[in-house]
This record gives structure tokens, C-alpha cells and sequence, in this order.
């Protein structure tokens, strides 16, 4: 009897415990989503009235501090900083990639030993030179600039991922191509770019979402009146407004997009070979 | 050839190499907001080490930098232990219900998860944890002012919980399924298989995620940023915030940089003898971690 | 004879076809048009009568010029910003550092910009026009201006600081008018102590949710009521910041026990809870304001003119009794932004005019009527703008009894500093003790030639 009982308990108790820890986690997420839509609160969690009132920025300039800006400005940005960025990783990586998969060169471990070291000077702490580097080259408080400094965060990974992805073609396609007498790039860019499309999707979207989310680069690095959807979120959060509701419809508009790409490029990724992880 | 490597190698040098020596050369000089400059030799670095002048709150950033580490490393790899250990027992469909709850973290932009914090835990009536509670009657907390640290600490730990937890169910689902059904046969109870069958095998997982967090904390300040600004009067300033802050805040560019070069300094030191500690193949073989 | 006259008509008229065009446009030519660049700050959009007034003073000096035959024409480039003063300062230094400053621009630092080199002294401008323009400016308001003796910049803008309290929480309590008029005149003639006991009153009784509310942020504010507690933070004998340990130690004190009693809050709330609460009635004081404030009020919170007009009281902020029993008297302290030209600007002198036909009386009085902040010179009180406009009436006087908050190149830090402190102790955190240690020890690393008073 007890042998079943403890059982019984075995099989329980990793539900109480992962659900209490999980409890409050749930809570301010479920709440985040119901605060977007519900004006007053019963409870703290419930919405007494459901609507889409907190969502009126979509139509209506927000009135941060003394000042008025358009979410769709700040959308705009946003598309435009992440997309040059996850344009920048995407073309570097995949030229990258491929050479380090195909060709032989000296200091190829090099170079992977390399990426591990770039990871322990992670680029927040690079901030303050970056800050002036930027300014030295002209290109500070401009999004281009700032974007290509984010996505230079990105590449060491990236380059692994593409090197995966370069990796599953095999040899024979690329002898017969050099046999038909293309160049290098040629070779690359005719030939191998359509077989790893996936590749192609992944590392666009890697480079897309760090981007999309990145707050403390576009925050340092570009002036007060540039605004991407992650400052204005944070100036929101930290100066004036401090209505949760706006801010929760705000931030949930803030995810949609990554999402929306994710769905358009995911027949792309269906085909993916190297994502096979097991887990979530 | 080159074209093919030289736009990473050059947006390397341009954005990892420079920058570290940049740093370390504006740490020589007292470069502030108005960007004049003055070379000004080692005395940003005796003002941080106390020598002759003393910074008055670098003690307690120390501090707080190590009690933030100290606490946020082994709740991170406990925490990912045991919510991979526990989800990887129960049914399939459960599992992999909390483990994307506890993904969510990674997926999330950085803001909101701050906005998620900063909200749960404000001080007044409209805080969420407070409106819970006003709802049972209970009077407000202020949170942020009396608990910074603590906050702070479990929002950035389950961040890297999430990661964790990632990494050490992949773990567990690649042990072969006889090791623990001999296991079950021979009676053991589910402590003592996950004791010595399942951690065991984790031994490389942990000791990766280990050395991976302790970087990533000892660095991290972004989040503390977002929801606590450093915590009422420096209580949750960490190292990295502190460097932050000095340059963009009071705009005091040349100390800012003489902080965040002892940080650089810090980060080669640990990773030299994270290497040495591991052994450099090793880690190339199986130090595959995806973020 | 005819050939001769046919001759000369063609000859006449080959002339006046070349020349004509050529006399012409050798007349349009000389005319040449200088494009002034102002970077101007609001903060915000309340105040863009700053940028707007340079306009209208190039239209006028342009008039001006042409009725006086000079071939030089004004054309003003106009940046106008609504950042906050430290990200619009950090603005101005990295376009100064690559070399594309402004001619013109509107900043507070006095003291930096001119030791860094970055602003033309006006001082032998002001002396030139003084009789005809600049003696017609309060007195008080150059203090701003002035850094080592010269005169650098002009004043163009007052927003002098003070108490706001609601009056309907006080009729609420029982007082009636005049005893609320006695108990705080607006002339400030009253003690913080008596201020803070009505709050505590308020709180007390329920009426409202804070009894005092600050600025979240350090601010000219902050500056004033360093003052109530007889804190100057600096010694104009020596020109450098000073440390008074005893007041500073009272000031830290009186904030722990406001919190203690529950008239301020442990954390200071952000700028829309104090505007809002106190326009709804729910804050009794809010430190945090200016004359100017009410603007906003009534646009962004709903606040009616008559709830102005009867439920607001203002006084400049009233010293301590220990301050006021040794003379100390009500200050009012603003920020003086001043329109300075910078030392990139390739025309200084028409800058300089520029600057002075943009603080004419009507422009003054325009941006008076705009911004509801009391004018900054004695003419543009008789302007009908004002002159119709009773709250302007009202409130002009308490421009000249500004005090400008010092110059020098590290005021603001130190400020910065003390209001950290200010958070410290609120919070609970660390203890009005420790706080002044820290103040101190920080002003001996970071200040070496400043001035410690026990």
C-alpha cells in the first residue's frame, strides 16, 4: 500500500512542483495578454471590460511625455534596422559559411576557436567604443550604422549555422559545377544558394529576430528622435505613460511581425536538415 | 577566396577587435560629454582601484556584482536541472507544456520581458502582484525598493533556465533508455536514478552551462537596466551596469571605459582558464551550443 | 544723318540688350543671403516659440536691412528639438565635434561651453545695445548668463519654479480663504514645516493619495529646495561648489521623515501620476512644477481655468524655520536657457543681431501668451498680449524674484548626486547618515578644489 502510495506520489509531485514554479510565470503572462485588452481590472487580472481601447495607438499618435509619435514610425524603423541587419548577416554569413565548409585553408580551427573567444566579449560591453566608432566613421545615430554593428554580433553563429547548412550538400555538385567551368562565387551563387534555401531562411530570420528585439544597441547608438519599437516601449515604460494596458497591447503588437515572418518563411525552413533537436 | 571570408573577417575586426583596444584607449584619457579629451595616463584606473582618489561606491558594485553571479549561477543550473529532470518524467504532453513555458523567456523581446518584471513588481496599487493582492486585501509591497536584488536575480536566471533546461532535456533524451529501465528494475526510487543515471550523464552539460553562464552574468546588465535602473540607490548596481552608466548617464566617457576594459580583462582571465580547466578539443568537439 | 542716327540706335540698343541683363543681375548679385543654423530646445513642443521668435526676428532684421540698402539678407535654418536637455546637450557636442555645430543655440551650461570653447562671448554685444535693448531685461536673470565676469549668452525664457497646493483639500479640511492666504501667502512668507504639516493633515485625513510629490528627476527644482534648507552648493566669492555637511544632513533627514509619516512616497512617481493626481485633486502639493505648469494641466489633463483660477494656490518654495530665523527668505529658481552662438559659426555678429531682434519685446510677449511663463523684460508687460492675459498679470512678478541656479562647468553632478540621495533615503535603503558620507566622500574624489562646510 504504500509502495503505491509513494508512487502516486512520484508521479504528482512533478506536477505540483513544476506547476507552482510555473504559476507565476503563467500569471503575468496570461495577464499581460488579458491587460491589452481589458481597461479596468477585477482582481488585478481579470478585465472588467474587454476592448480594444488600449489599442488606439493604431490609429492614434501616442502621447509620450510632451511629445507625439505614430507607432507605425516606430514599426517602420524597427522593419528597416532589423532587415538591413538580417540582410548583412545573411550575405556574410552564407559567403562565410560556404568557404569554411568547401575550402580548405590553414587557421580554418583557428577561426572556430575564434568564435568562442568573440562570445566571452559580448557587445554591450563594447558599448562605449563602439559608440565613438561609429561616430568616427560617420555613421552613429543612423540606422544603417547601427545595424550593421548589431549584426556583427550575429555572424560568428551565423556562420556556423550556414556552415551546417553548406555541409549537407554534397561534394559531387560542386565538382560537376567546376567541371562546367563556373568560378568560385559562381559556383556559390548559382548553384549551392538554391539548394540551401532553408539555410538561407534560418539565418535570415537568426539575424532578423536579434535584431527586431535588440534594445540596448539601438538605445545607446541612435538619438532620442529615432524611435524603434523597443526604446519607445522602454521610454514608455520608464519616463511617462504608465499605463499598463497601452504598454501590454503595445508590446503584444511588438511581437506579432517575428511571428508573421516566421509563418511566411516556414515552408522554406520545413526542409531543414540540421534542426533536429530534441526538447521543446 | 577572400571575398568570400572578407566581409566577416573585416565586420570582425571592425566591431570585436577595435572596439576592445578603443576601449581601452579612451580609458586613458577623461573624454566627456563635451568630447574634448586630455590624455590623463593610468588615473581612471587608480580612482577604480582606490589608489590615491577612491570611488566611493566601487566596494559595493563589487559587491553586488559577485551576489548577483553567486545567485542567479546556481539557480540557473538547479533550476534547468530540475525542470528538465521533472519534465522529462512526466507525460509527454505535460512536459513539453512547462518547458515551453519556460521557453518563453528566450523568445520574448528583451523589453517586454523587462516590462513583464518592472509591472509584475511595482510598487504601487496597478503592479500586478500588488492588484493580487490589494484583490485579497492585503496592502501593497514596494517590491523594487526591498527586494531589488532578489528580482533582479530570478529574472535573469530564468532566462538562462530556459537555456538550460534546453540543453539538459536534449540531454536526457539522448540516454539510452535501458540505463534507466535497469535502473527501475534493480527498485531504484526516482531520486536515486535521477542521482546517479541522469546527472551523471548531464556531468558535460552542466559543467557547459556553467562556464556559459557565469559568463553571460558576469557581463549581463540589460535586463537589471530595464527593471530596477540599478536598484534604489545602487542596490542592484552590477559592474557592467555601473561602467553603463558612468559613460552614458553621466557621460563620463574615459572612466566608463577604464570600467569596462577591467571587465574585458576579467572575461579573458576567466575564459583562459575555462579553456585550460576543459581542455581546448574537448571543447571544440562538444561545445556545439546553440543559443 | 540717317545712316549716323540708325548707327547709334543700333549701337543704343546692342547696349541696353547686353548691358541691361548684366546691370541687373550684377545688382541682384550683390545681394547675398547668410543662412543662420539654430539648434533650439523646447524640451518639449510647448516652448517652440523659442525657434519660432528667430523668424520672426530674420523677417524683421531683414526688413531693416533692406530699408538701409545693405546687401545682406537673413535666412534662418531652424532645428527645433524636443529632446531633453542632456540628450540635446550630447546632440550639440557631437555635431560640434564633426564640425557641423550650429550657429545659434539654446542651452543652460553656461559654464562648460564657454571653458570648453565652444560658445563667442556676447559681452561687448550686450555693452553696445545695452542702452537701447538689454538694460530693459531683469536684473536677476543674467546671473545665468555670466561666467567669469563676461556675459555669455542671452536670456530668453523663465520658468520660475514653485510650490503648487491645492486649495480644495485645505477648504475640505475646514480652513477657510483667509486662513489658507495666512498660512501661505504667495509671497511665500511662510515656513516648509508649516507647508509639510498641512500635507500630513491632508494625507491624515484621507483627502488625498500623496502629500507631496517632487520631480522623479533632478531638476532646477531640486536646486530650489536645496535652498529652503539653506544649501547653496556653491560660494560665488571663490566661484566654487561648496558643502554644507549640517544642512544637507537636515535636508536628507527631512525627507526620511516625510516618507516615515507618509506624506511622500518611498518612490518617487513618474511625471503622468504627479501631473495627473495633482490636476484630479488626489496630490495636496507638487513640488515638481513651474509658473508655466498649469499650460499643461488644462491641455493634457483635463484641468478647467476655473479649477485654476480657484481650487490652485503657488508660492515660491518657503525655507525651513531654522533658514528663515536667520533671514532666509522664499526663492523661486528657473532654468535660464540662453541663446548663445557657438565659436563654428562663420557670422557672429549677425547672429548676435539676430538674437537680440528675437528677444524684442513682441516676441517675448508671443512667447509669454504661448507658454503661460511670465515675460523676461519690463516691456513686454505693456504688450496687449499680456497686458489682456490676467494670469500672466498675476504671475509676472515671480520672474523677478528668480534666482539662477550657478555656474559652473560640475553644478549639475553634484546636484545629480544629492537627488540620488534623495532616492536612497526614501527608499529606505541607506540612511540620511550614510547618504551625506557617501555625497561627501564622492564631492572629495570628483570636486578637488570644492569647499566642505561642517
Amino acid at each position: 500500500m504504500w509502495a503505491r502510495a509513494r508512487q502516486w506520489w512520484n508521479k504528482v509531485a512533478s506536477y505540483l512542483v513544476l506547476g507552482a514554479v510555473a504559476a507565476p510565470f503563467l500569471t503575468m503572462y496570461v495577464s499581460f495578454f488579458l491587460r491589452a485588452f481589458g481597461k479596468r481590472m477585477y482582481l488585478g487580472v481579470v478585465p472588467k471590460e474587454f476592448g480594444f481601447a488600449n489599442f488606439q495607438f493604431l490609429w492614434r499618435p501616442i502621447a509620450w511625455g510632451l511629445e507625439q509619435t505614430t507607432v507605425w514610425t516606430a514599426l517602420g524603423n524597427t522593419v528597416f534596422f532589423a532587415v538591413t541587419s538580417a540582410l548583412a548577416v545573411t550575405i556574410i554569413c552564407m559567403l562565410a559559411g560556404y568557404a569554411l565548409s568547401r575550402i580548405e585553408f590553414r587557421g580554418k580551427n583557428f577561426f572556430l576557436v575564434l568564435q568562442l573567444f568573440l562570445h566571452a566579449v559580448p557587445g554591450q560591453i563594447l558599448l562605449i567604443a563602439i559608440f565613438f566608432l561609429l561616430f568616427y566613421i560617420k555613421l552613429l545615430h543612423k540606422i544603417p550604422g547601427v545595424a550593421l554593428a548589431r549584426a556583427s554580433l550575429e555572424i560568428p553563429l551565423g556562420i556556423w549555422m550556414a556552415k551546417g547548412f553548406f555541409d549537407g550538400i554534397p561534394w559531387d555538385v560542386e565538382r560537376s559545377a567546376m567541371i562546367d567551368g563556373c568560378t568560385r562565387f559562381q559556383v556559390w551563387y548559382r548553384v549551392f544558394l538554391p539548394l540551401v534555401k532553408p539555410g538561407i531562411a534560418a539565418v535570415f530570420i537568426w539575424g532578423f529576430l536579434f535584431a527586431w528585439h535588440d534594445f540596448i544597441y539601438v538605445y545607446t547608438l541612435l538619438p532620442g528622435t529615432i524611435k524603434l519599437m523597443s526604446t519607445l516601449i522602454q521610454s514608455l515604460l520608464a519616463t511617462e505613460v504608465i499605463d499598463y494596458g497601452y504598454l501590454a497591447a503595445l508590446s503584444l503588437i511588438y511581437m506579432i511581425p517575428p511571428l508573421l515572418l516566421f509563418v511566411f518563411l516556414q515552408r522554406a525552413l520545413l526542409r531543414v536538415p540540421v534542426f533536429g533537436g530534441k526538447g521543446v | 577566396m577572400a571575398s568570400f571570408m572578407g566581409p566577416s573577417l573585416s565586420l570582425i575586426l571592425l566591431f570585436y577587435f577595435v572596439p576592445v583596444v578603443l576601449t581601452l584607449l579612451i580609458a586613458f584619457t577623461d573624454m566627456g560629454r563635451t568630447l574634448q579629451w586630455h590624455f590623463i595616463g593610468l588615473y581612471n584606473f587608480a580612482r577604480l582601484f582606490g589608489v590615491g582618489i577612491r570611488d566611493p561606491f566601487i566596494l559595493k558594485i563589487i559587491t553586488n556584482t559577485l551576489i548577483y553571479v553567486a545567485g542567479a549561477l546556481p539557480v540557473t543550473i538547479l533550476g534547468g536541472l530540475l525542470l528538465s529532470i521533472l519534465s522529462m518524467r512526466m507525460h509527454r504532453g505535460a512536459g513539453l507544456f512547462f518547458r515551453t513555458v519556460f521557453f518563453i523567456p528566450r523568445v520574448i523581446p528583451p523589453v517586454v520581458w523587462g516590462f513583464l518584471w518592472a509591472w509584475s513588481f511595482e510598487g504601487t496599487r496597478y503592479g500586478l502582484f500588488n492588484a493580487i493582492r490589494g484583490a485579497w486585501g492585503l496592502p501593497v509591497v514596494y517590491w523594487l525598493i526591498r527586494y531589488p536584488m532578489l528580482i533582479v536575480i530570478l529574472a535573469n536566471a530564468f532566462l538562462g533556465i530556459s537555456l538550460a533546461m534546453l540543453v539538459f532535456s536534449s540531454a536526457i533524451a539522448s540516454i539510452p533508455r535501458d540505463f534507466t529501465r535497469a535502473a527501475e528494475v534493480d527498485g531504484a526510487s526516482e531520486w536515486q536514478i535521477a542521482r546517479y543515471v541522469i546527472v551523471p550523464a548531464l556531468k558535460w552539460p552542466i559543467l557547459t552551462m556553467t562556464a556559459w553562464h557565469l559568463m553571460s552574468f558576469i557581463n549581463s546588465y540589460v535586463y537589471i537596466m530595464l527593471i530596477t535602473g540599478g536598484g534604489p540607490y545602487y542596490a542592484t548596481e552590477v559592474w557592467g551596469l555601473y561602467g553603463y552608466h558612468v559613460a552614458f548617464s553621466q557621460y563620463r566617457y574615459g572612466y566608463g571605459s577604464s570600467v569596462m576594459t577591467v571587465l574585458v580583462v576579467v572575461n579573458m582571465l576567466l575564459l583562459v582558464a575555462l579553456v585550460k580547466a576543459f581542455g581546448m578539443r574537448r571543447m571544440l568537439g562538444r561545445g556545439k551550443i546553440e543559443v | 544723318m540717317k545712316s549716323l542716327l540708325c548707327r547709334l540706335s543700333l549701337i543704343g540698343l546692342i547696349l541696353v540688350l547686353v548691358l541691361g541683363p548684366a546691370v541687373a543681375f550684377a545688382q541682384e548679385a550683390q545681394i547675398e543671403t547668410i543662412t543662420l543654423k539654430a539648434f533650439v530646445i523646447g524640451p518639449g513642443p510647448v516652448p517652440i516659440t523659442k525657434a519660432t521668435n528667430l523668424e520672426l526676428a530674420a523677417e524683421q532684421l531683414n526688413k531693416i536691412l533692406e530699408d538701409s540698402g545693405a546687401n545682406v539678407r537673413v535666412e534662418v535654418n531652424l532645428e527645433y528639438s524636443e529632446l531633453k536637455w542632456g540628450p540635446f546637450a550630447e546632440k550639440f557636442y557631437l555635431d560640434f565635434a564633426a564640425g557641423k555645430a550650429a550657429d545659434i543655440v539654446t542651452m543652460r551650461e553656461t559654464g562648460e561651453l564657454a571653458e570648453g570653447g565652444f560658445i563667442v562671448p556676447m559681452d561687448e554685444h550686450v555693452k553696445a545695445f545695452w542702452d537701447m535693448h538689454y538694460v530693459d531685461f531683469y536684473a536677476n536673470l543674467w546671473g545665468g548668463a555670466t561666467f567669469e565676469g563676461k556675459i555669455w549668452g542671452i536670456p530668453h525664457d523663465v520658468a520660475p519654479a514653485g510650490v503648487w497646493y491645492r486649495k480644495d483639500a485645505l477648504r475640505a479640511l475646514g480652513y477657510t480663504d483667509d486662513e489658507i492666504a495666512g498660512l501661505l501667502p504667495a509671497n511665500g512668507d511662510t515656513t516648509l514645516e508649516i507647508l509639510a504639516r498641512l500635507a500630513k493633515e491632508a494625507v491624515d485625513a484621507g483627502l488625498v493619495e500623496y502629500g507631496i510629490l517632487h520631480r522623479p528627476s533632478k531638476g532646477s527644482n531640486t536646486y530650489a529646495r536645496l535652498l529652503e534648507f539653506g544649501v547653496d552648493c556653491y560660494n560665488p566669492e571663490t566661484g566654487n561648489l561648496e558643502l554644507d555637511k549640517s544642512s544637507l544632513l537636515a535636508f536628507y533627514q527631512w525627507h526620511k521623515e516625510m516618507v516615515d509619516q507618509g506624506v511622500i512616497p518611498p518612490e518617487p512617481p513618474g511625471w503622468s501620476t504627479i501631473h495627473g493626481t495633482f490636476a484630479e485633486g488626489k496630490t495636496f502639493v507638487t513640488m515638481a512644477s513651474h509658473v508655466g505648469t498649469p499650460a499643461e494641466w488644462k491641455a493634457k489633463y483635463g484641468l478647467s481655468d476655473a479649477a485654476v483660477e480657484n481650487d490652485l494656490g503657488f508660492l515660491p518654495f518657503p525655507p525651513t524655520e531654522e533658514v528663515k530665523a536667520t533671514g532666509g527668505e522664499a526663492v523661486s529658481v528657473s532654468d535660464i536657457p540662453l541663446y548663445f552662438v557657438t565659436t563654428q559659426s562663420e557670422h557672429p555678429e549677425l547672429a548676435m543681431l539676430l538674437i537680440m531682434f528675437a528677444t524684442f519685446a513682441e516676441p517675448c510677449a508671443l512667447h509669454s501668451s504661448h507658454t503661460a511663463r511670465p515675460p523676461y523684460r519690463w516691456a513686454a508687460l505693456y504688450h496687449p498680449l499680456v497686458v489682456e492675459d490676467s494670469y500672466l498679470q498675476r504671475t509676472a512678478p515671480s520672474a523677478r524674484a528668480v534666482v539662477p541656479v550657478p555656474i559652473h562647468p560640475q553644478i549639475w553632478s553634484f546636484v545629480e548626486r544629492i537627488f540620488e540621495g534623495i532616492k536612497g533615503v526614501e527608499a529606505g535603503v541607506v540612511s540620511p547618515e550614510q547618504a551625506l558620507d557617501d555625497l561627501v566622500a564622492w564631492f572629495q574624489a570628483e570636486v578637488p578644489d570644492g569647499e566642505i562646510i561642517p
